[in-house]
C-alpha cells in the first residue's frame, strides 16, 4: 500500500465518521436532554471563567455530583467559538467522535496493518452505539477517545523508547482519568500488557518508567487531592449507581445476571433506556454483530499468534465492560462506550477473514475478498443510518426522552417575556434546560418567589404572565385576580396541573391585604419548599 | 464392534432409562400429555384422526399402543369424541375409565422412553463414526445424562420423537454421502417420513435434508486422498506414545493419519475419483463389499431411461418420494397428506391470545426472537457448552470432505435455532429439542482431541464429565425445571424462563403427598393443571384476587411458577401480577414448580422459618399499592375496586387502634369513595369524624390559608385531605362559615346528609342570612335521605369559594 493509499483510506473513513456525526445535527437527537443542559451550564460557567474546577460539583447547575471536568472545558471552548447553544453541545461529541475514528484507525494501523484499520474505522465510522454518543452532550464520549489516544502513545513509547515518549505517555494515561469514571477501567485492561511487554522485552527501562510515572502523577495531582479532600464528592456518583450491588442480598447472583446482560447487550437486547438506544434493540446490527462473533473467534482460536495484539483486543473488549456489570440501569451502552473501540476492531478481523479466505480461494472465490467486506460495510452503513437517523430519531419515546415538549414550552414561555412579565415557578424557571436555553435567548423570565409577584410594580408594568403548577398558587392568583385569562397549560409529572395565566396591567393589584399576603406567603413559601425538596435528589 | 464394545453403549442406555423410568413415576400429567395420550389410543383403536390433528399422529399412536392391552372403555359416544374435542375428551378418558389415570400415564409414556433409547442409539453409531468408539461413547453419556432430553423422554409429548428421528433422517444421509447406496437413501426418505409424522417441526428436517443434499450437488466432489473429518482436528502435543495411537485408531478409529494408510481403499484410483464412495471415511469401519455395490444411485451420476442425472438430485427424489408416501400412509390412507395439511395449518389452535411470552425479566405478546438461544444456553449443562464452544474450535476447514461433515453437525443445530426465531410460541426449550443432540454430536470432537492430548487436559476433562453428570444427578427426578449455573440453577431458573421450561403440572403428587404431611388447616392454589386436583385428592380452594394483592394469614398458599412469573393471573383477572417473587419468601419449594407460602403479620413470627413475617404496614401497603393503578386503568374491574376499599378499611381500623387518627380518616375516606354502599365503612367513617381528637395546626397559618387549601384538594377530588384541610380551619376559627358550608358539601358528597345538615344548619346559627346553607338545606330536604341510607352519588350541594 502506497501512502497515497493510506491518506485516502484515513479521509474515507474520517468523512464517513463526519457524515454519521454532524448530518442533521440541530435535528436529532430532538430537544434537550437535562444532563446535557446541566453540563452545558457548568460548561459556560467554566468558559465565561466563573470557575475552573477540577471536578464539576456542586455548582451552576441543581445537579449535585461531582463529575470530571475535561469535557466541560472542551464544551466552554466550542461555547467561545459557536455559542452557548444546543448545538454547540452536541458538535462538541460530534467533533470528539470523529477524532476518535481517525484515532482509532491510527491505533488499528499500528498493531493490525492498515487493511484491517480501514474495516474497523469504517465500522466505528457507522456504528449506531457509538454514533449515539458522538451526538448527545455527555462526557462519556471521551473515553473511547482517550482509549485510543493512551494506545497511541504506549505504541510510540513501545518503538521510540525515549524519554519524551514516556512522558507523552504519562500524560496522556493521566488525563485520561479527568474524563469518565468508566476510564478506571482502563489501567486494568493496560496492565497485563505492560506486564507482558516488559517480559517479553526482558528490559526494565527504569528511567522511561520513571518518566511515565512522574508525568502521570503530575497530570493526576489535582485530581488526586481532590478526592483526597473530597472523597465524599469525588466517590458519590460511583457508591450511588453501585448501589443497587452492593445492597443486594445475594451479590454474586446480580453480578452473575448483570454481566450476561452485557455481554448479550451487543447482539440480543441492548439498552431499554430510550435515550440511549431504540430500546432493548441490540447495541450491534446484524452483520457487525455477526462479524464480531468470527472475529472473536478467529482472535481466540489464533491468539498464540501474535498474544499481545489478541490480548489486548480481548482485554480492551472485556474490562470496559465493567462498570456496566456493577452499576444500575444494567445494560448500559453509555458506561461500556470503552468496549466499543475493540468490539469494532474484533468485528473488522471477523470481516477480514473473509477478505483472507477470499484470496485464499483461488480465482474463482478471489472476487470476494474485495466485494464482500466492501458490501458488508455498506450494509452496516444503511442498517444503523435508518436505525439511527429514521427509527431512533424519529421515535415518539426519543422526542418525550429528550424533553422536545420542554423546549418548546420555553419558546413558547420566552416569546411570552418579549411582551408581557413572565412570573414562573422555580419548578420551571430553575430547570437546567430552560436555565440553558436562555443562555442564549436571554429572555427576561423572573421567579415567583415572595407576594411581590403578584401586584403591580410601577408604572412600566407589562401585562403580567404566571407559569405555574403550584395548586396553592394558581388557588391565589384566581382569588386575588378572578378575571384573569388562562393562555394554556402544561403537564408536570404527567399531571396536566400547570397554568399559564395572563393578568392585564391595569387589573394588577398595588398592594395586597395582610390576609392575603399572608395567604400568598404561605403558598410561595410552600411552593419554595417543595421545590427544594423535590430537586433535593439532583 | 464386539462384544465388549457393546458394554459401555448399554450400560449408558440403562442408566439412561432407569433415570427416565425411576423419575417418570413420580410426575403427575403434564400440560399436552391429556390431548395426546387420549387422541393417541383413538389413533391405534379406531384409526380415525380427527383428534388433535395440530399434531401429527405418530408419536401419539405410539403412547396408544401399550394401551390396547387393556380393557379401556370405548371411544364412540365418549364427551368430546363427536365435537372432536380432544380436551374434553381426553380428561374423561383419562378420569372416568376402567383403570386408573396412573397407570394410563405411566403405560403410555414408556414408548417414550423407548422412542428416548433409540435416539441414543443412533446417536452413538453417528458420533462413533464421526469420531470413533470411545468418543462416541462419552457423546452418549453426554445423551445419557442430558437433563431435557431426558425431562422429555418421560412424556407423551412429540418433541423427543421428532428429535429421534430427525437424527436418524440425518445420520442415514450422512452415511449416503458416505457410501453413495441406495439403501441409504431409501432408509432415509423412511426416516424423514417418521419425523414428519412425529411432529410439523419435521418439516425443518426436511428443508434440511433438501439444503445437504443441495450442497452436495454444489460441493466438487471427494478428493481420492480425502482422510477421516477426525485427521483435521489439530492434533495438540505429539502423543508420547504414537504405537498405541496408532493401534487404536485402527481399533477405534482415532487415527492422527491419512486413512487410507490404515484402511486401503477398496476400488482403483480412476473409479475413486468418480465414486460418492471413494474413499472409506471412517477408520474402523471396514467398508463393505455390499451386493449393493450396482446399486443405480452408486457414483456421482445415475443414468435413468437414458437420462444422466447427479446422484444428489435422484436421492433427493427418492427421498421426498418415500417420505410423503409413509406420510400419506401414517396420516390415514388415502387421505394422509391432505390430513397433514390440514393439521398444519392449526399449530396454534391451542394458542391462548391472551398469553404473552416471558424471558428474563420482559414480557411480549409476540415473542422473542433470541428466547431460544438464551433458552439453550441456560437449559444446557454448562460443561456441555464448553465441550460445543471446544469444538468449534477443534474445526479445521482445510478440506472438503471435513467440511461436509461438519455442516452436517452444525447446520441442523443452527437451523432448529432459526426456526426457533421464527417461533412466537415462547413456551419452552423443548421447541428447539432436536438441535441438542447435534449440540452432543460435536461434543465428541473434543473427546477425540483430548485423547492425544496431555494428562492435566484428561484431568479436567474428567472434572467436566463428573460436573455434567453431578449436574443432572442433582436435580433427579426434577429433570424439567433444570436450569445450568449461568442461571443460578433450578432455583433462579423462574427469573428467566416459564411455562414448560419449569412448571408443566408434573408436581401434583409431590405436593399431595406435601399436604399429606403438613396438613394444613385451609390451601388455596393457584398453578397450571392439565386436569383438576380433586382427582389426586388434593382439597383446595382456588386463590381469587383478594388472596394474589393481599395473602391472608394462617392460610397455606401454592402458587405455581409460571403463575408467579406471569404478567396476569389468568385470563379473568387482566393485568393482575402476583409480583409475590419480588416481594416475598416461599416457605417451601416443590420439584422448583410449585411454590408454597405461609404469611404471618405477627411480630412475634419474624424468625420463624414457618411463615413468611409480613409487618402490617407493608402488608396493607402492598395491597393498596398494587390495587390502585389496577382500578385506575380499569374502573370496571369491581372486584379489584371491592377488595381494595377493604384493604384501605381495614388499614384504617389499623391506624386508628395505632392513634394516628389521620391516616385513618384519610383510609376510611378512600374507602368510602371506592365502595359508598358499604354500611360497615360508613360506621367506621363516623366513628372515626366522631373520635378525631384535635388536629395540629400551624398557629401561623390562618384559617383562610386552610380553607384555601381545602379548596385545591377539593378541586383534585382528593375528598380525605380537603376534609382534613377544612377541620384544621374550623379548629383556627369554628365560625368560618365557608369551611362549614364546604364541610357539609363533603360530608353529604360522602353520603352523610345528617353531618351535612348539621354542618349547613351551622352555618345558618352563625350567619341565618347564609343563602348558599339555606338552598342545600332545601335541596337536602326535597331528596330526604336518611343518614345510614345508601347515597351513592352524594348529596348535591352548593360549595362557596373562599
Amino acid at each position: 500500500m502506497t501512502a497515497v493509499c493510506r491518506v485516502f483510506l484515513l479521509v474515507v473513513v474520517a468523512l464517513l465518521a463526519a457524515f454519521f456525526r454532524l448530518h442533521q445535527l440541530d435535528r436529532i437527537p430532538p430537544g434537550l436532554f437535562i444532563d446535557e443542559a446541566q453540563d452545558g451550564l457548568d460548561a459556560r460557567a467554566i468558559q465565561r471563567g466563573q470557575r475552573l474546577p477540577v471536578m464539576i460539583d456542586i455548582g451552576e447547575g441543581v445537579k449535585g455530583r461531582s463529575r470530571e471536568p475535561m469535557f466541560h472545558y472542551l464544551m466552554a471552548g466550542v461555547f467561545a467559538a459557536f455559542g452557548p447553544t444546543v448545538r454547540s453541545i452536541r458538535l462538541t461529541s460530534a467533533v470528539i467522535g470523529s477524532a476518535t475514528v481517525v484515532v482509532f484507525f491510527l491505533v488499528c494501523e499500528r498493531f493490525v496493518g492498515l487493511r484491517t484499520a480501514f474495516l474497523a474505522g469504517a465500522l466505528l465510522a457507522v456504528c449506531r452505539w457509538h454514533v449515539t454518543f458522538s451526538r448527545i452532550g455527555l462526557r462519556a464520549i471521551l473515553v473511547p477517545l482517550w482509549i485510543g489516544l493512551t494506545l497511541l502513545a504506549l505504541h510510540a513509547l513501545a518503538r521510540r523508547r525515549t524519554g519524551w515518549a514516556a512522558i507523552v505517555f504519562g500524560i496522556t494515561f493521566g488525563l485520561g482519568f479527568y474524563t469518565y469514571y468508566a476510564y478506571w477501567t482502563v489501567p486494568v485492561a493496560l496492565a497485563p500488557l505492560l506486564v507482558l511487554g516488559i517480559w517479553r522485552t526482558r528490559a526494565a527501562h527504569a528511567r522511561l518508567a520513571g518518566l511515565g510515572v512522574g508525568a502521570f502523577l503530575v497530570v493526576t495531582a489535582p485530581l488526586i487531592g481532590y478526592a483526597v479532600t473530597k472523597p465524599a464528592y469525588y466517590f458519590t456518583r460511583v457508591l450511588e449507581v453501585t448501589e443497587p450491588l452492593r445492597l443486594a442480598e445475594d451479590r454474586s447472583a446480580v453480578l452473575r445476571d448483570n454481566l450476561q446482560k452485557v455481554l448479550f447487550m451487543m447482539h440480543l437486547r441492548g439498552d431499554w433506556v430510550e435515550t440511549y438506544n431504540i430500546a432493548y434493540r441490540p447495541l450491534l446490527d446484524p452483520i457487525m454483530g455477526v462479524a464480531f462473533l468470527v472475529g472473536l473467534f478467529v482472535v481466540l482460536k489464533t491468539i498464540r499468534d501474535d498474544t499481545p495484539v489478541k490480548l489486548g483486543m480481548l482485554l480492551f473488549w472485556l474490562v470496559p465492560l465493567f462498570p456496566a456489570v456493577v452499576s444500575t440501569e444494567v445494560p448500559s451502552g453509555m458506561r461500556a462506550l470503552g468496549a466499543v473501540l475493540a468490539t469494532c476492531l474484533i468485528a473488522a478481523v471477523g470481516l477480514n477473514v473473509v477478505t483472507e479466505l477470499g484470496a485464499q480461494g483461488g480465482q474463482r472465490w478471489r472476487w470476494t475478498a474485495g466485494a464482500v467486506p466492501a458490501l458488508a460495510l455498506m450494509s452496516c452503513g444503511a442498517l444503523n443510518y435508518r436505525a439511527y437517523f429514521i427509527e431512533w430519531g424519529r421515535s415518539e419515546a426519543v422526542a418525550r426522552a429528550y424533553t422536545v415538549d420542554v423546549v418548546r414550552f420555553f419558546a413558547y414561555c420566552a416569546d411570552l417575556a418579549d411582551r408581557h412579565d413572565v412570573y414562573m415557578s422555580p419548578y420551571v424557571y430553575h430547570s437546567p434546560n430552560v436555565r440553558f436555553l436562555n443562555l442564549d435567548r436571554q429572555a427576561p423570565l423572573r421567579l415567583i418567589d415572595g407576594d411581590t409577584a403578584f401586584t403591580a410594580a410601577g408604572a412600566d408594568d407589562r401585562d403580567r404572565v404566571f407559569v405555574c403548577e403550584a395548586p396553592g398558587i394558581n388557588a391565589v392568583i384566581e382569588k386575588l385576580y378572578p378575571e384573569h385569562e388562562t393562555l394554556g397549560n402544561y403537564a408536570v409529572y404527567g399531571a396536566h396541573s400547570g397554568r399559564i395565566v395572563r393578568i392585564a396591567k391595569q387589573r394588577l393589584l398595588a398592594s395586597l391585604t395582610a390576609e392575603q399576603r399572608q395567604e400568598s406567603a404561605y403558598w410561595v413559601n410552600k411552593m419554595l419548599t417543595d421545590f427544594r425538596e423535590r430537586t433535593r435528589k439532583w | 464392534m464386539t462384544r465388549g464394545q457393546l458394554l459401555a453403549p448399554a450400560l449408558l442406555l440403562m442408566a439412561f432409562c432407569g433415570l427416565a423410568v425411576s423419575s417418570m413415576y413420580g410426575d403427575s400429567i403434564t400440560g399436552d400429555e391429556v390431548a395426546h395420550l387420549a387422541s393417541g389410543y383413538t389413533y391405534v383403536e379406531t384409526r380415525d384422526f380427527r383428534l388433535n390433528t395440530q399434531h401429527p399422529p405418530l408419536i401419539k399412536a405410539l403412547a396408544g399402543l401399550p394401551l390396547l392391552l387393556l380393557n379401556l372403555k370405548p371411544v364412540e359416544g365418549s364427551p368430546g369424541w363427536d365435537n372432536a374435542d380432544e380436551w374434553t375428551y381426553g380428561r374423561d378418558f383419562l378420569l372416568n375409565n376402567t383403570r386408573p389415570q396412573w397407570l394410563l400415564v405411566f403405560l403410555a409414556r414408556l414408548p417414550m422412553v423407548g422412542v428416548g433409547v433409540l435416539m441414543g442409539i443412533f446417536l452413538f453409531l453417528w458420533a462413533k463414526r464421526l469420531w470413533g468408539y470411545w468418543p462416541g461413547v462419552f457423546v452418549l453419556f453426554l445423551y445419557a445424562f442430558e437433563p431435557n432430553t431426558l425431562a422429555h423422554t418421560r412424556f407423551v409429548t412429540t418433541d423427543v420423537g421428532v428429535s429421534c428421528f430427525t437424527v436418524l433422517t440425518l445420520y442415514l444421509l450422512w452415511r449416503f454421502t458416505r457410501s453413495g447406496t441406495g439403501r441409504h437413501a431409501v432408509l432415509c426418505g423412511g426416516a424423514l417420513g417418521l419425523a414428519l409424522l412425529s411432529k410439523y417441526t419435521g418439516v425443518v428436517t426436511a428443508m434440511l435434508v433438501a439444503a445437504l443434499l443441495l450442497v452436495l450437488l454444489v460441493s466438487r466432489q471427494p478428493s481420492p486422498n480425502a482422510r477421516n473429518l477426525s485427521d483435521g482436528l489439530p492434533s495438540g502435543r505429539p502423543s508420547r506414545r504414537p504405537q498405541k495411537d496408532a493401534a487404536s485408531s485402527g481399533r477405534a478409529g482415532n487415527t492422527l493419519k491419512p486413512n487410507h494408510t490404515t484402511a486401503p481403499p477398496e476400488e482403483a484410483p480412476s473409479r475413486r475419483i468418480r465414486s460418492w464412495h471413494s474413499v472409506p471415511y471412517v477408520t474402523g469401519i471396514e467398508p463393505s463389499p455390499s451386493p449393493l455395490a450396482a446399486e443405480p444411485l452408486r457414483g456421482w451420476h445415475v443414468r435413468l431411461t437414458g437420462w444422466c442425472f447427479p446422484a444428489p438430485l435422484a436421492a433427493g427424489l427418492l427421498i421426498a418420494l418415500l417420505a410423503l408416501a409413509l406420510v400419506s400412509v401414517g396420516f390415514g390412507f388415502p387421505k394422509g397428506l391432505a390430513n397433514y395439511y390440514r393439521g398444519f395449518t392449526k399449530i396454534y389452535a391451542d394458542f391462548n391470545p391472551k398469553w404473552e411470552a416471558f424471558l428474563w425479566g420482559e414480557y411480549s405478546k409476540t415473542g422473542f426472537r433470541y428466547y431460544y438461544v438464551l433458552a439453550e444456553l441456560w437449559k444446557t449443562p454448562l460443561p456441555a457448552l464448553l465441550f460445543f464452544c471446544s469444538a468449534l474450535f477443534l474445526i479445521r476447514l482445510d478440506e472438503q470432505e471435513r467440511r461436509l461433515d461438519w455442516t452436517f453437525v452444525l447446520l441442523p443445530f443452527a437451523a432448529f435455532h432459526a426456526a426457533g426465531v421464527f417461533n412466537h410460541a415462547n413456551i419452552g426449550v423443548r421447541h428447539i429439542l432436536p438441535a441438542f443432540p447435534f449440540l452432543l454430536l460435536a461434543c465428541g470432537a473434543v473427546a477425540q482431541w483430548v485423547a492425544a492430548q496431555r494428562p492435566w487436559h484428561k484431568a479436567v476433562f474428567a472434572l467436566l464429565c463428573v460436573w455434567y453428570a453431578a449436574g443432572t444427578l442433582r436435580v433427579y427426578p426434577h429433570f424439567l425445571p433444570y436450569f445450568n449455573e449461568l442461571a443460578g440453577g433450578p432455583e433462579q431458573g423462574i427469573s428467566y424462563l416459564d411455562d414448560s421450561n419449569v412448571e408443566w403440572g408434573q408436581d401434583f403428587y409431590r405436593l399431595k403427598r406435601y399436604l399429606e404431611a403438613a396438613k394444613p388447616p385451609t390451601v388455596r392454589i393457584e398453578a397450571f393443571q392439565p386436569i383438576r386436583l380433586e382427582h389426586y385428592g388434593i382439597a383446595h380452594e382456588r386463590m381469587r384476587l383478594r388472596d394474589v394483592v393481599w395473602p391472608e394469614a394462617g392460610v397455606t398458599y401454592i402458587a405455581g411458577a409460571s403463575y408467579l412469573q406471569r404478567n396476569s393471573l389468568s385470563n379473568e383477572y387482566p393485568g393482575v401480577r402476583f409480583q409475590w417473587l419480588q416481594r416475598y419468601r416461599p416457605v417451601h419449594k416443590i420439584g422448583w414448580s410449585l411454590y408454597v407460602y405461609r404469611f404471618s403479620m405477627d411480630p412475634a413470627d419474624e424468625h420463624n422459618p414457618a411463615v413468611f413475617f409480613v409487618p402490617k404496614a407493608k402488608w396493607y401497603a402492598d395491597a393498596i399499592e398494587t390495587l390502585t393503578p389496577l382500578v385506575g386503568s380499569q374502573p370496571e374491574f369491581h372486584e379489584a375496586r371491592r377488595v381494595l376499599a377493604e384493604a384501605h378499611s381495614a388499614r384504617a381500623s389499623w391506624r386508628a387502634e395505632r392513634g394516628e387518627w389521620e391516616a385513618a380518616l384519610l383510609d376510611v375516606v378512600d374507602a368510602i369513595n371506592l365502595n359508598a354502599t358499604v354500611p360497615r365503612y360508613r360506621a367506621q367513617f363516623r366513628a372515626t369524624i366522631t373520635r378525631l381528637p384535635a388536629l395540629p395546626v400551624d398557629d401561623a397559618v390562618p384559617a383562610a390559608v386552610y380553607f384555601s387549601e381545602a379548596e385545591v384538594h377539593f378541586r383534585s377530588h382528593d375528598r380525605g385531605p380537603a376534609l382534613l384541610a377544612l377541620l384544621r380551619c374550623l379548629q383556627r376559627n369554628p365560625n368560618h362559615v365557608e369551611a362549614h358550608l364546604n364541610l357539609g358539601t363533603v360530608f353529604g358528597q360522602l353520603g352523610f346528609p345528617r353531618l351535612a345538615r348539621s354542618e349547613w344548619q351551622r352555618c345558618l346559627a352563625i350567619n341565618p342570612g347564609f343563602v348558599p346553607a339555606q338552598r342545600n338545606l332545601a335541596r337536602l330536604a326535597s331528596v330526604a335521605p336518611r343518614d345510614g341510607a345508601p347515597a351513592p352519588a352524594g348529596v348535591p350541594a352548593e360549595t362557596r369559594a373562599p
